[in-house]
């Protein structure tokens, strides 16, 4: 599934210097984003308290950081973008169609991240401070 | 905790300005290898601007110092990195100066101004 997640990014990233390295860098930023914004949820839904203290914040940047890193190392790092591309289509052979799909797709999914991240922080923040 | 929150913001957009500053002048040499460590240094700076942004937004709304302008910057740095990772190194000098000018506007009272105009709670 991230296989072919990974693919429907490159395909979108316009090509030149760092491509593979951009479509990960978007990929894990939409991950990270999404997974933010899962704990938030989670927090209001089972009422549990936010720590507020430094440690909280290292592991919570920790993640953050591991994430877009293990991506790297993953995808590029490891020279797996390349059999992705072999297994799939060289994204320069994608139909007009398809291609705009998969724009489509991918920026939605990268938008959501961060519009999920808004509203679920919101929804956090009423349930901690209410106004 | 006020000061730690205030200076990681300030550090995410100067590293976010600064990267891609200096990203968008080593592109610009022929050196492929300069390009390449340009290539990292963004990279590198781009993540931590990014976690930084969400790390500040989190310690806001923990604090119950959040408001618009929190989402605003959310907002303007998932674009700001959206373009760069979307369109290239083409998008670089313009995602510097944008970032850059929103950095100091926001700095300068715009933070202020947005939440006074748009704000969900009232300014302290």
């Amino acid at each position: 599934m991230f296989d072919k997640l990974y693919y429907i990014f490159h395909s979108s990233v316009k090509s030149g210097f760092g491509h593979a390295e951009r479509a990960s860098f978007l990929l894990s930023a939409s991950v990270l984003f999404y997974s933010y914004s899962l704990y938030f949820v989670l927090v209001v839904l089972t009422k549990s308290r936010v720590f507020n203290t430094t440690a909280f914040y290292i592991l919570f940047g920790a993640f953050g950081v591991g994430i877009i890193y293990g991506a790297s190392k993953y995808f590029v790092g490891t020279g797996r973008y390349r059999r992705i591309i072999d297994k799939y289509e060289s994204p320069r052979l994608l139909i007009k169609g398809k291609r705009f799909l998969y724009r489509f797709i991918s920026f939605g999914l990268f938008l959501g991240a961060f519009v999920a991240f808004i509203a679920s922080g919101i929804t956090l923040a009423k349930y901690l401070n209410p106004w | 905790m006020d000061t730690w929150s205030t200076a990681a913001g300030v550090v995410a957009g100067a590293f976010e300005s600064g990267s891609a500053i200096g990203t968008a002048q080593s592109l610009r040499s022929i050196s492929f290898s300069t390009a390449k460590t340009g290539l990292k240094v963004t990279k590198g700076l781009g993540t931590v601007g990014l976690v930084l942004s969400g790390l500040v937004a989190t310690h806001e709304v923990v604090t119950g110092q959040d408001n618009t302008h929190t989402w605003v910057d959310v907002g303007v740095t998932a674009l700001g990195i959206g373009a760069v990772a979307v369109i290239g190194t083409a998008a670089l000098p313009a995602v510097a100066v944008i970032g850059l000018g929103y950095g100091i506007w926001s700095a300068a009272g715009g933070s202020d101004w947005i939440d006074s105009n748009w704000g969900y709670r009232k300014p302290k």
